[in-house]
């Protein structure tokens, strides 16, 4: 009797989940198959598979625009700026989660400032620092402001999953004689490699996708980033939306399937990290 | 807190954080803060405005109504990502191949920008067109159609069910991630004792989880409150404003009017608002946690 | 154990410091086929803080500045690129930025005296983009002198001098020009049993006989910042108050005359009978393109009227459907009679003022501008794009162009120019505008209750 009960609750849960995960996938779906239609082919009818595959030119206007230096721009930024993060965040969430003084609760406070500031309020005056530090012309100083906007976040999640290490074992390596920086690298990190890789996660998808700062601040072409691309189909007078989901699979699909790939050592980096007795 | 002995040369641990924080984050936004009390375009000098930036915002009709909504797209985006999010992790944290499956396809979404998600959009809530209303037809509830993006009633919801379903594989990826500190041994030994699966939920997953539920709860308001491409893209601030919210509010007066004192102005209420809310959270969590 | 990690932090923090002095490693030069490029731009900008220093190696930055989407950028970048083969030492560097973030960044430069040297943009008196104050500001050059050159004297149409010059100086040379192509499809009419309409009770009545047979009037969208749902109510509008007079179209969406007058009113509620409750029901949702799309292309749609930038996303169907026709006169209007036409430059380009007193980038852009203005490069423009470069010997026929353009052409060659509506308006008022525009469109509201909305929004006294 209890036997078929766990199937039909099996059952219904994985339909569900299906259903859920249909709806998930099926845009990126459809999205592949709008890249190969024209606008009047859009608007005119659904359709899941496109009237011809050979409608290739969306993708042949992308290339054009120098897709392996947009592809670059996003990945070194992104890097530079990932590491920048883990400099910051981990030694700062290590201080704010496993020491007790009275000056962490106001710090923690001035990064929950930063949560809730909207990026787009300090563009300007962002634009008008950088005129004046003289990085308007180079590449790499947006991974400052790109790494200023995820420390807060980033800080308060890695705190979120420190606190919720146990104590002792931090306690007892310090009796047995270990200064601040061994229980860091030694201990910390390897026990909340879960959280880091999730925080580390959440900002390369912020900082992926980044638009509004990469216009403005990096407006030389040399230092494209991908979502620009998208941004070549957005006329003045008219929007190519074939073009736009051109854009979207170029820039998305490698993504997905580096996901893919990385997805397993990314999870056990999470189970791993986690609960060591 | 932890329980480790604070030394003063410790705070270096802060320091880069502190310093690139500080310097790219802190100072502009002050220096925003600074320019909300004055009436300028950009280019010109700033004329000194006082408080009458933030006094026509208040009193301006539209601008208040903006105001009820971002709360309500508050309310629904932390209740529903927080509650689903965790829902959906727990019921996938087993190390079944189906559950890996899953989960990627959840994530899926997030990766693609939020430009790209509103073309996609645009075309599903189409009325002709569109996959929802031919969804409807398909499952004979064809008399919920409608002008998903164009009708008044119902073009917020419409518009903030977009980056709420978006971020949704983000919410469960870091409830995942929280759920692998709880033992497994918990779970088992509440089994023996016949616990059911709704018990092991409410009883050693949620308290359990309190803080990191409480983080998801606060990026969820924190970021309805900042939030303003989707409205931007799907609506632009929607049928005869029903669908703006101070953030494009915001960016309407900053960017496409270049009035800058009022925008900035507008990004300080902003922050005043999401910052109540925030503390809000914070604090009823921090009763829960108590206990 | 300990001293690997440390050394792998110490690692860490020295590439980052390594990449963030903008020293041209291994990104730099990757990013990029121009290496030497590279080189020079940084080390010109880690000498001073603009954008335009020489470089220690001695070449000179030209900077560019264009929008992504702008038809003609290619074009400008190969004749630069050609102009630049006889000035080994200058380097040309492009700036792109978005349809939708152009007028913030190009805001950003002139505040942070940031300006590239040669800019493509919009005309000299356009507030929604900024450019009277940039004037006023003197970020871009007074270029009247070219004027007086042979080359330039009459390269272009008057009408084109015209709308870039400002307070009798030239300021920009023109790139694109365009005009509002009113379209109707005779096929749609023909099935209702109606003629083309040429005058003003007749466009009237055909509303409502498409309405009956099914059709939609207008194929346009009736969302905020799209373009085509504007031109009707300059037309109507300009039949009433005239456009340019003192109680003109531009006065009165500028806040300087009255929609309590007498015409304004009589335009209001003609602009109602024209559109309201005439355009389809989800045209709130759509964009200009979904609309045409959707609509147009499918034949549901009869009146398409929108700028001549459009014509290329009109399928080749329904263009052998298309007629061109004339804005009517409005039978007791007291504004402009005759022949109006929506029409403008579209993009100009600019000489920013401290590249103009260089005086090599002065000779550089100058060969620039006539060059990019020349016949020959019109021509190759117009054929590969569609795009329309104002010059006086444009040659167009039956051959690089369609019949719907030549004849939409014709009526606007013939015309007088008026403006968009909201040219010299405050740019911070189209929000709420469109907000109830879109209630006029969908018949919600009445002619005067849109007059009165307009009165309060514009002319707040």
């Amino acid at each position: 009797m209890k036997r078929k009960k766990i199937k039909i609750s099996a059952i219904i849960k994985y339909t569900l989940l299906g259903a859920y995960a249909f709806v998930t996938i099926f845009p990126m779906i459809w999205t592949f198959t709008n890249s190969f239609r024209t606008n009047d082919q859009i608007f005119s009818k659904v359709a899941v598979l496109p009237e011809s595959f050979s409608y290739v030119i969306n993708y042949e206007k992308i290339l054009k625009e120098n897709i392996l230096g947009a592809y670059w721009n996003s990945f070194s930024l992104t890097a530079v700026t990932m590491v920048l993060l883990l400099i910051c965040v981990v030694p700062a969430a290590y201080l704010l989660s496993q020491y007790r003084f009275k000056m962490a609760k106001w710090i923690q406070s001035l990064f929950i400032i930063g949560i809730i500031i909207p990026r787009l309020a300090i563009l300007i005056t962002s634009f008008q620092n950088f005129s004046a530090f003289g990085f308007l012309n180079h590449k790499y100083p947006i991974t400052l402001c790109y790494a200023a906007f995820e420390i807060p976040m980033a800080t308060f999640l890695l705190i979120g999953f420190m606190q919720s290490l146990p104590g002792e074992i931090s306690e007892s390596a310090i009796i047995d004689g270990c200064n601040s920086f061994q229980v860091l690298t030694e201990i910390i990190i390897p026990m909340s490699r879960n959280g880091i890789v999730t925080v580390m996660i959440l900002a390369f998808v912020s900082i992926w996708n980044e638009y509004a700062y990469a216009m403005v601040l990096l407006s030389n072409k040399k230092f494209h980033t991908l979502p620009k691309l998208l941004a070549s189909a957005k006329g003045e007078f008219f929007t190519d939306y074939g073009l736009q989901c051109a854009a979207v699979i170029i820039a998305v699909v490698p993504i997905i399937i580096v996901y893919i790939f990385l997805q397993r050592k990314i999870v056990d980096g999470m189970v791993a990290g986690a609960v060591k007795g | 807190m932890g329980n480790l002995k604070f030394k003063k040369v410790l705070l270096l641990y802060i320091l880069p954080a502190a310093l690139i924080y500080a310097v790219f984050f802190i100072y502009p936004f002050i220096q925003t803060l600074y320019y909300s009390f004055f009436q300028w375009d950009g280019i010109f000098a700033p004329i000194f405005n006082g408080l009458k930036n933030y006094t026509e915002l208040i009193k301006d009709r539209v601008f208040q109504e903006s105001i009820v909504r971002v709360v309500k797209w508050a309310f629904l985006a932390g209740i529903l990502q927080s509650s689903l999010g965790l829902a959906l992790a727990f019921l996938l944290r087993g190390k079944a191949r189906a559950n890996a499956f899953f989960r990627s396809a959840y994530f899926v979404p997030v990766v693609i920008s939020s430009a790209a998600i509103c073309v996609m959009f645009t075309v599903m809530y189409d009325k002709d067109i569109g996959l929802i209303n031919a969804f409807l037809d398909l499952i004979g509830l064809g008399g919920l159609k409608r002008v998903w993006l164009g009708d008044r009633s119902v073009a917020f919801y419409a518009t903030i069910a977009v980056p709420i379903w978006q971020a949704m594989g983000l919410f469960i990826m870091i409830m995942f991630s929280g759920l692998q500190s709880i033992p497994e041994e918990l779970y088992e030994a509440a089994q023996i004792d016949g616990a059911s699966s709704f018990d092991l939920f409410l009883r050693i997953t949620v308290p359990l989880m309190l803080p990191i539920i409480q983080i998801c709860v606060v990026l969820s308001v924190s970021n309805s409150f900042k939030n303003f491409d989707y409205i931007y893209m799907l609506t632009g601030g929607g049928p005869v404003n029903s669908t703006q919210v101070p953030a494009t509010f915001m960016y309407n007066r900053a960017f496409m009017g270049m009035q800058y004192g009022v925008g900035t102005a507008v990004a300080v209420i902003i922050c005043v608002l999401s910052g109540v809310f925030v503390t809000a959270v914070r604090s009823g969590f921090g009763c829960l946690m108590k206990d | 154990m300990r001293k690997r990690r440390v050394i792998s932090m110490l690692a860490a923090v020295s590439v980052a410091a390594y990449t963030l002095l903008g020293c041209s490693g291994g990104g730099g030069q990757a990013a990029d086929s121009q290496a030497s490029g590279t080189q020079a731009q940084t080390e010109a900008g880690s000498e001073e803080s603009g954008s335009q220093a020489p470089a220690s190696s001695g070449k000179t930055v030209l900077r560019m500045s264009v929008n992504m989407t702008h038809t003609g950028k290619e074009i400008m970048t190969e004749v630069m690129e050609d102009i630049l083969k006889d000035y080994p030492n200058v380097e040309l560097q492009i700036e792109e930025t978005a349809q939708d973030s152009y007028v913030s960044k190009m805001a950003m430069d002139v505040s942070t005296d940031n300006v590239a040297d040669l800019i493509q943009y919009w005309r000299p008196d356009s507030t929604t983009h900024g450019c009277p104050k940039y004037i006023e500001n003197g970020s871009f050059a007074d270029i009247s002198e070219l004027l007086e050159s042979d080359t330039f004297k009459d390269m272009f149409t008057d009408d084109a001098v015209a709308n870039c010059t400002v307070d009798g100086k030239l300021y920009a040379i023109p790139a694109e020009f365009s005009f509002i192509m009113f379209l109707a499809n005779k096929e749609i009419l023909d099935d209702c049993g109606l003629k083309v309409p040429e005058t003003w009770d007749e466009l009237l009545a055909s509303m409502d006989v498409l309405k009956e047979h099914g059709y939609i009037p207008w194929g346009v969208s009736t969302k905020a910042y799209a373009s085509a749902w504007e031109r009707p109510l300059g037309y109507v509008f300009t039949r009433h108050c005239t456009f340019f007079g003192e109680n003109g179209v531009l006065n009165l969406f500028g806040g300087k005359s009255h929609f309590t007058d007498e015409n304004a009113m009589k335009a209001c509620e003609d602009l109602a009978r024209l559109v309201g409750g005439n355009c389809a029901v989800d045209s709130m949702t759509l964009d200009d393109s979904q609309a045409t799309a959707k609509y147009m292309n499918t034949g549901q749609a009869c009146y398409f009227i929108n700028g001549s930038y459009g014509l290329p996303h009109l399928s080749d169907e329904v263009k052998e459907k298309l007629v061109a026709i004339r804005f009517p006169e409005i039978p007791g209007a007291a504004g402009d009679t005759g022949k109006i036409q929506d029409k403008s430059l579209t993009a100009v380009y600019y000489a920013s003022a401290k590249a103009w007193e260089d005086p090599l980038k002065k000779e550089i852009i100058t060969k620039f501008f006539e060059k990019v203005s020349g016949p020959d490069i019109a021509a190759r423009k117009f054929l590969e794009t569609g795009s329309l470069t104002p010059v006086r010997d444009m040659e167009l026929s039956e051959d690089n162009a369609d019949r719907v353009f030549l004849e939409s052409k014709a009526l606007a060659d013939d015309s007088e120019q008026i403006l968009w509506f909201l040219s010299t308006g405050d740019p911070n008022k189209r929000d709420s505008f469109y907000s109830f525009y879109t209630e006029l469109w969908l018949g919600d509201i009445t002619g005067e209750e849109f007059a009165r909305r307009c009165e309060e929004l514009f002319c707040e006294q």
